[in-house]
């Protein structure tokens, strides 16, 4: 990632640092992965809530109260250690196959792209583990849990932040889903209105949301509301959409990043999925690779128009 | 079909019925790949970064291979061997070969031609064979020939270091490295004079071939721009050198490589250097590569794209601004952690970076 250029490590596999299993984290668990990044001059800069960690609250577990209290533990000892930002997401159904309607699709020079069309399971039953769930349920869960665990970010000086639920429909095989448009992001920051409670501006999710994303990026980066941003490229919007190359979606990214810039968003940007590239690594090394390269001639021209 | 096809479908029904108006679409600059090999694997690659024009090998090679970080000690020649002609059908099956996979090969790259470099007597027949290169790749329909004119490359002031960003293999040049060292046996000494008396020679007998084969050359300034290693001087290191070598044959087929790097290298601003001769289309062919300059001409570091003196978007916008037309291609690419034998995640990089550059040169 040095090699890369990049300065900040937004790490979102976090289910590893906690070995032992005692369901939450100290300063002691923190620290040497920071002093890890620091060795490549990179900073720790962000943490993934687990999922794990979260089904109480979504599900409203008996020890919901309880492993909110490790979370809120957490936070305050990963803060101590220097970690400014936790990222959480809202996704009692965490799937990414066709049992939620993606399926694969050739693209530029035959790379494999991943598509979604929610016609595959529109008729599709309830997943049996998860049952069926409304949205008013799922929205009160999770300002249970906003209301809880951001204060405690608040007081230590660390942002939480939120990403979108993708793909961003109103119903997955029972479960209604939750932020699929920007009114409802919105209203959540509204909800909990704190400078910590932030959004994770998803640009491929609020792409698939069939919305002006260029108008979400000034209306809620404009709020100082943003984050942290993942920065991907889609064609189409639900119900049928591609996950293309960064640089041959919808949106021009260009005028994303100078929206960025003119809100004066000052948060972490990381790449994110891209198609699968001949040849590649396991974790998509080469085709996030093509991205930052991407990503980093944008940030450079947007910084030379502003100092122009 | 996705919404957004829909659209475009509705958009192509309207524009037919109306009359046409004319496209407003900006320049497009042809960012390009130079391909050591012919491999499915290898075309694929590239077609995924979105290249669609690229240097073509002149032999049909479908073995990949991994490109050293410091180029291989230059040796001079090997033998007394003139160098032979391409013939057309060969060139033809290679840009074929690609062109039915999606690429279109818009330039090849000359071997050296040893015998007119160092004044040997059979100069002559080689330029024979260079002609008759030239027509073939003409009746090919390969625009553009690179080549350079050195009699001997200052390879042995290279040097690798492990210094780059996260322990990346970076690749140095230092002349303190070449002080001092003797000329080779089958090299000799060669001075300035009398490369550029050989170069006027060369440049007089085969620019009119090209003209006439429709054919543009593209000269690499000597890398490193040094003046003399071994006791070979190297003909073209300046800016001021590269202009006496335009005025030598005043022709659209005599012209330049403009390489990002070697130009920062000799301390000047490639930017300018590309509204200059590309304002008078004398810019045939493009290396985007970078470098930070500790002693122009004599002691620099080839760093990642983004990361060097040059100004690289300047460069591009510079490049958008005078209507360039061939290829530019990302040139030598730093070695990262685990890269793949054709060094993938290094080339992912640098084009991504270009693309996004190119972007925003279109406005």
């Amino acid at each position: 990632m040095a090699q890369l250029g990049l300065e900040w490590v937004v790490l979102q596999g976090t289910d590893w640092i906690d070995a032992s299993g005692k369901g939450y984290w100290t300063e002691e668990d923190i620290r040497p992965l920071r002093e890890k990044c620091r060795a490549f001059d990179m900073e720790l800069f962000s943490l993934m809530i687990p999922l794990d960690w979260l089904m109480p609250s979504m599900l409203a577990l008996e020890d919901r109260d309880a492993s909110i209290e490790r979370i809120a533990r957490s936070i305050e000892a990963a803060a101590a250690a220097g970690v400014a930002q936790f990222e959480w997401r809202w996704s009692p159904d965490f799937k990414w196959g066709a049992d939620v309607g993606y399926y694969s699709a050739e693209g530029r020079g035959g790379a494999t792209y991943k598509a979604f069309n929610y016609e595959t399971v529109a008729d599709a039953p309830p997943f049996e583990d998860l049952g069926e769930i409304s949205r008013a349920t799922l929205w009160e869960r999770m300002v249970y849990f906003a209301e809880q665990v951001v204060p405690v970010a608040e007081k230590v000086g660390a942002k939480m932040t939120l990403h979108p639920k993708d793909p961003p429909v109103q119903n997955m095989r029972g479960i209604e889903r939750i932020l699929t448009n920007t009114e409802q992001i919105e209203a959540f920051l509204d909800a909990v209105d704190s400078p910590s409670n932030g959004f994770t501006f998803c640009q491929g999710t609020v792409t698939e949301m069939g919305v002006d994303v260029i108008d979400a990026i000034r209306r809620i980066g404009g709020r100082g509301r943003v984050h942290h941003v993942h920065f991907r490229g889609v064609r189409g919007a639900v119900p049928q959409y591609v996950e293309t190359f960064i640089d041959e979606g919808d949106v021009d990214m260009l005028d994303a990043m100078r929206a960025f810039r003119d809100v004066g968003y000052d948060g972490s940007l990381v790449s994110d999925h891209t198609p699968q590239v001949i040849g590649d690594f396991a974790a998509g090394r080469i085709g996030r690779t093509y991205s930052h390269g991407y990503i980093r001639g944008l940030v450079e021209i947007v910084n030379k128009e502003a100092a122009a | 079909m996705t919404r957004r096809s829909l659209f475009q479908a509705a958009a192509l029904a309207a524009a037919a019925a109306q009359p046409a108006k004319p496209q407003s679409a900006p320049h497009r600059l042809k960012l390009a790949k130079g391909l050591r090999d012919l491999h499915d694997d290898t075309i694929a690659f590239f077609k995924q970064m979105g290249v669609e024009h690229v240097v073509m090998p002149t032999r049909f090679n479908t073995e990949p291979s991994r490109r050293g970080l410091v180029p291989a000690t230059d040796r001079g020649p090997q033998s007394d061997a003139l160098l032979q002609p391409w013939k057309t059908a060969n060139l033809r099956r290679i840009k074929d070969h690609l062109g039915e996979r999606g690429l279109s090969a818009e330039m090849v790259h000359l071997g050296r031609t040893w015998r007119v470099l160092h004044g040997k007597p059979d100069a002559d027949q080689e330029i024979a064979h260079v002609q008759e290169s030239i027509r073939a790749v003409g009746e090919a329909g390969i625009p553009v020939i690179e080549y350079n004119f050195t009699p001997l490359r200052a390879s042995e002031g290279y040097d690798r270091t492990d210094t780059g960003p996260g322990g990346m293999g970076l690749r140095d040049y230092d002349s303190a490295r070449t002080e001092g060292l003797p000329p080779l046996e089958n090299v000799g000494e060669h001075s300035a004079e009398e490369m550029w008396e050989r170069l006027e020679g060369f440049l007089k007998a085969v620019i009119p071939v090209a003209e006439e084969a429709g054919v543009r050359m593209a000269m690499h300034p000597n890398d490193p721009p040094i003046p003399v290693y071994r006791g070979a001087a190297q003909p073209v290191r300046t800016i001021a050198d590269q202009k006496r070598f335009l005025a030598i044959v005043d022709s659209p087929s005599n012209g330049l490589t403009l390489d990002t790097g070697v130009t920062t290298e000799m301390g000047e601003d490639a930017a300018e250097a590309i509204r200059d001769f590309g304002s008078r289309d004398r810019i045939n062919h493009v290396h985007f590569r970078n470098v930070r300059v500790e002693t122009p001409y004599y002691k620099y570091l080839e760093v990642p794209h983004p990361d060097g003196d040059c100004d690289m978007f300047a460069c591009m916008q510079a490049f958008q601004e005078v209507g360039y037309k061939y290829l530019l291609i990302p040139d030598h690419t730093p070695e990262f952690t685990d890269d793949t034998l054709g060094s993938q995640i290094g080339w992912a990089h640098a084009i991504g970076y270009l693309r996004a550059l190119r972007h925003g040169a279109e406005g």
